[in-house]
């Protein structure tokens, strides 16, 4: 019972902070790209191509990741587990996003040299 | 009994790890828009959008640690479950505390980056006209 509870509860509140990062991160970094990337660069088309990529990996993965199961014996396992894996898919956001930033980065410096 | 001291402990760690993420996040980027002005030579826009990539990046990883760190064993009684809070609230606060300086660091670095391009670009043009070559 707790485990049904436990998957359920772990997919609403991932995909949640997904598409919400998603969201925020579509908003400011389409101006970040057009900093970076310059006028002339299609920057609308790379920053949808960038969120549906960004998704299909981040939802893709949480689903995957209860390819193990969780072993659940009570409440307080509950809340541990569902922690444990909810904190664990937040860092791989971050690092992913700021992966995206550094990457940015380096490729507008790359344009600005060349 | 040892199942329901643990729930409360979770109960009591998880809003105060997350508040005070958000308090010192929203303390940090309330005063690094003023860097990121400099940093961007005073366009609102994309200062304002950069500080706010950083917000969510701030974020997520200190949401993030703050729930991987959770696990808390052994809690049998009141007692234990105090000092246990305590160590790991306690380690959360000084691990924001070096991200926080950490992040002021990168601040002044790119400030310092930024004043100094400006002012190659002041010397190879001329005072007035640097950005009109630019």
């Amino acid at each position: 019972m707790y485990n049904i509870l436990a998957y359920t509860m772990y997919l609403l509140i991932t995909s949640f902070i997904t598409i919400y990062v998603g969201y925020c991160c579509h908003k400011s970094g389409g101006m970040y790209l057009q900093y970076l990337l310059g006028d002339h660069a299609p920057c609308q088309a790379i920053n949808n191509l960038l969120l549906c990529g960004y998704y299909l990996v981040n939802i893709g993965y949480a689903a995957w990741s209860l390819h193990d199961g969780f072993q659940i014996g009570n409440a307080a396992e509950l809340m541990t587990t569902l922690s444990v894996r909810t904190g664990s898919i937040v860092c791989l956001l971050c690092v992913l996003h700021y992966i995206n930033i550094l990457t940015f980065y380096l490729l507008s410096r790359k344009y600005i040299h060349s | 009994m040892n199942t329901q001291i643990s729930l409360l402990a979770y109960f009591i760690y998880l809003p105060v790890a997350l508040g005070l993420t958000i308090t010192v996040a929203h303390q940090l980027f309330k005063n690094g828009k003023v860097f990121m002005l400099d940093i961007f030579h005073q366009q609102a826009d994309i200062a304002l959008a950069t500080n706010s990539l950083f917000k969510i990046g701030f974020y997520l990883l200190n949401v993030g640690f703050a729930l991987t760190i959770i696990r808390m064993s052994a809690i049998v009684n009141a007692e234990s479950m105090i000092v246990k809070l305590s160590t790991k609230i306690g380690g959360f606060a000084i691990y924001l505390g070096i991200m926080l300086m950490l992040n002021l660091y990168l601040f002044m670095r790119g400030r310092k980056k930024a004043r100094q391009h400006q002012r190659e670009l002041n010397k190879l043009f001329g005072t007035s006209k640097g950005i009109e070559f630019e």
